[in-house]
């Protein structure tokens, strides 16, 4: 069975449906206050780091697990807008 | 020809709710389907593939509350390629896209069709194509806006831009292509989704 098939077994049609349904609306202005400061740490932690761009990065992958690519993306652009 | 394991980064899994669901007669994503709007089914089926899911609806097109992003599409005209063009100018990415009222659709299949390396799959079945699921590359924008200004259907669009056919005999790996491809128009596609999903 090719890996990918398998991805069929992952809980029924209705069980699926049920999760989408019952995970509720994004709370947008929340998400992006807790994105705006965990990107104020990715902003100071070069420094700290020497420069060191990977080991920066964790914090804004930690908020990624909970917000959608748009508010990641709408939270960056606001940080490299900052003076 | 590809197999579907090809690798081309983030793919969206972009469901098109901006029908007029004139046939249901009631705003087809929010028809309850076992106790969930039906667009949750294309959904769930989407976040379990590990796409990144996107609705796409009309302005005033009615939807439940949901976590995901919404795209809205232009008001006029009402043609699922808006729909497909939309998702595209929002995706900036290939876009697996499905409709609302697909309430089949394995996880299995639309992670297959995000990894296929052409810039548009369709499924076809019977001899009938299904343009609202396959996978579109956004360099077909311009294509699929220019179809839509000569008043093309999706289908003819499909046809006159080489689209990759995906037939039965591909769909079988994922489960009964009749299935999958099944959608819900009517209160009696309704009642036969109640039906099917009781023995699921």
């Amino acid at each position: 069975v090719h890996p990918r098939e398998r991805l069929g077994e992952a809980g029924s049609v209705r069980e699926r449906a049920q999760r989408v349904r019952d995970r509720g609306p994004v709370r947008q202005p929340k998400l992006d206050r807790v994105a705006a400061r965990a990107l104020a740490q990715y902003r100071e932690q070069p420094y700290r780091h020497g420069h060191d761009a990977k080991a920066s990065g964790a914090p804004a992958l930690v908020i990624a697990s909970g917000a959608t690519q748009e508010h990641i993306t709408s939270g960056l652009r606001g940080w490299m807008m900052q003076p | 020809v590809s197999s579907g394991d090809g690798e081309r980064g983030s793919v969206v899994g972009a469901v098109l709710a901006g029908g007029q669901s004139a046939r249901m007669g009631r705003p087809k994503p929010l028809v309850e389907l076992c106790g969930s709007p039906l667009i949750c089914y294309p959904l769930g089926a989407i976040e379990a593939a590990g796409l990144e899911p996107l609705v796409v609806a009309k302005p005033d097109s009615e939807l439940p509350r949901l976590s995901c992003r919404v795209a809205r599409e232009p008001e006029h005209p009402s043609h699922p390629l808006v729909g497909i063009v939309a998702a595209l100018r929002a995706a900036v990415r290939p876009a697996v896209v499905i409709a609302c009222d697909m309430p089949f659709v394995p996880p299995a299949m639309l992670s297959w069709l995000a990894g296929l390396d052409e810039r548009l799959a369709v499924c076809e079945l019977k001899g009938r194509l299904h343009p609202l699921l396959g996978l579109y590359d956004p360099s077909l924008v311009r294509d699929l806006e220019a179809a839509l200004a000569r008043g093309e259907s999706a289908t003819d669009a499909s046809r006159a831009l080489d689209a990759r056919l995906i037939g039965a005999g591909e769909l079988h790996r994922f489960g009964d292509p009749a299935r999958i491809c099944f959608n819900v128009n009517t209160p009696e596609d309704l009642e036969e989704a109640r039906t099917l999903l009781a023995t699921h």
